[in-house]
């Protein structure tokens, strides 16, 4: 007829694009020192950590972690959306090849992206986060070169972090981003932070960058 | 029953709709919405022009709602300064110098205001269509779509610029803005256009396919069509608002959500009264 529905648009159907996503690399030392109260301490923070992303809807469809351990380098759970992520059950053993666990890792985040724009996802600057209790028993310096080109390229942001009496001098070696010592073994803090982070970046819109919470103030989990 | 005649619309004449929304993400977070737009229906010796303007203020500059009403109304004010003197064009510069000239005072009000231009940050997009061409401009996301002729399927004058990352794109403050710049000229009349800023970008592009999602629009320019109205129908516009507000859309898209829909055609079905 004539005159306009009451609702003149009601075009209710859209695109359904899937959402985009915001990976994050989890690399964590599994050598031997690692042993006891550390590592279990590590696993109930990894706990935390899964649990807190699905408690945000978006960031539960929209952040993609893999955890890769070291001591021997070992893909514990490739990438995933955090709906569908459980933390894996870590054990200490082995040396600690932190060189190869970066190149291995970066070289997971690449191939991510690649399926990302076959697959027409838009994501979110990646984030690889770095765990040690010691230090590299490999070579390390091509390990470095990499992580400093691609946070040069930002083809990823690049945090570590050290435990008790990791080698710090190392950490600063390979990370451009000063490296953070962990408080005691608040892991739980940790990966809370992480969480939200994660949140907060899965949800960023163009030209937003987001202002993280500083860990390293007196009640946060780090110490510089 | 004898139904009275309806009046035709003139299928020279423009009208349009249009709206701004603040994101349901800005409103909780207490933020502006920082969308504009311009739309202006001119009369030349040559006919009608339709100028539409529309930007995105960045979510990380403290006055990009200020940068992006500031760019809407300044390059409406180029455009509509050249327009007189315009031959149909052949090139897309006339467009490329208005934006220049729509930068420079962006960045001169940034400059007025004692802020670094990227706290005036907005994205551009641009379109002017008169009788005998088109033409159109874009820098950073959103986009601005058009019915191919004769079909009615829909198609973008320039895919969003995104940067690698989902939360980067470029802004006409950026030092490579002029660089980051699209102009496109046709030398044929367009007669109807919808332009959306990047809240509405995933409900209405497939990504993968990188194509426009066409029943949307052929269903939101129906009412525009059968519309009387001179230039702004604000009844339709103010429709438009409260559909982009409604549920339907705001579950789907959190931040501030610009569309404008204008056409100078007229729908067949329903405007013509049976005899």
């Amino acid at each position: 007829m004539t005159s306009f529905d009451q609702v003149p648009f009601d075009a209710s159907e859209f695109v359904d694009n899937p959402e985009p996503r915001c990976p994050c690399l989890l690399l964590l030392d599994t050598s031997t020192s690692m042993t006891g109260q550390r590592i279990d301490e590590l696993n109930a923070g990894l706990d935390t950590f899964a649990s807190q992303l699905t408690s945000d809807g978006l960031a539960a469809k929209r952040v993609e972690v893999a955890v890769l351990s070291f001591g021997p380098v070992r893909l514990q759970s490739d990438f995933t959306t955090a709906e569908n992520f459980t933390a894996p059950v870590l054990r200490a053993n082995g040396a600690t090849p932190m060189g190869e666990a970066i190149s291995t890792g970066l070289a997971l985040i690449e191939q991510r992206k690649q399926l990302y724009r076959q697959q027409g996802i838009s994501y979110y600057r990646p984030w690889v986060f770095l765990i040690t209790d010691g230090q590299p028993t490999d070579n390390w310096r091509d390990a470095a070169a990499r992580v400093s080109s691609g946070e040069g390229a930002k083809a990823f942001s690049f945090f570590a972090v050290g435990i008790e009496d990791a080698n710090m001098d190392v950490l600063a070696q390979i990370s451009t981003r000063q490296p953070l010592r962990l408080r005691g073994l608040e892991f739980s803090s940790l990966f809370t932070w992480l969480s939200n982070s994660m949140s907060s970046v899965s949800r960023s819109q163009p030209g937003e960058e987001v202002p993280l919470p500083n860990p390293a103030t007196p009640q946060g989990w780090a110490v510089v | 029953m004898i139904f009275p005649p309806e009046p035709v619309p003139d299928p020279t004449s423009w009208r349009f709709a249009a709206a701004t929304i603040a994101g349901t993400s800005h409103v909780r977070e207490g933020l502006p919405c920082q969308d504009a737009y311009r739309c202006d229906v001119v009369a030349t010796p040559q006919g009608q022009v339709l100028i539409a303007v529309v930007s995105d203020g960045a979510g990380s500059a403290s006055e990009g709602a200020r940068g992006a009403a500031y760019a809407c109304n300044e390059l409406l004010e180029q455009v509509h300064g050249k327009l007189p003197h315009l031959a149909p064009p052949t090139t897309a510069d006339w467009l490329k110098d208005s934006v220049a000239s729509a930068r420079k005072g962006l960045l001169a009000e940034a400059d007025r205001l004692g802020l670094p231009p990227r706290e005036l940050a907005a994205t551009l997009l641009c379109t002017v269509l008169a009788e005998q061409w088109s033409a159109f401009a874009q820098v950073g996301d959103g986009a601005i779509v058009t019915p191919e002729a004769g079909t009615d399927s829909w198609a973008w004058l320039f895919w969003p610029q995104r940067g690698e990352y989902a939360n980067t794109t470029s802004f006409l403050t950026d030092p490579t803005a002029m660089q980051m710049l699209q102009v496109d000229t046709l030398p044929h009349a367009q007669h109807e256009v919808a332009m959306f800023t990047d809240g509405l970008q995933h409900l209405l592009l497939h990504y993968e396919q990188q194509t426009v999602h066409s029943p949307f629009f052929e269903r939101m320019l129906r009412p525009i069509r059968l519309s009387t109205a001179d230039g702004e129908d604000r009844e339709l516009s103010a429709e438009l608002a409260k559909y982009l507000n409604s549920s339907t859309v705001t579950s789907r898209a959190d931040d501030d959500l610009t569309l404008v829909m204008a056409s100078r055609l007229a729908d067949g079905s329903g405007v013509v009264a049976p005899r």
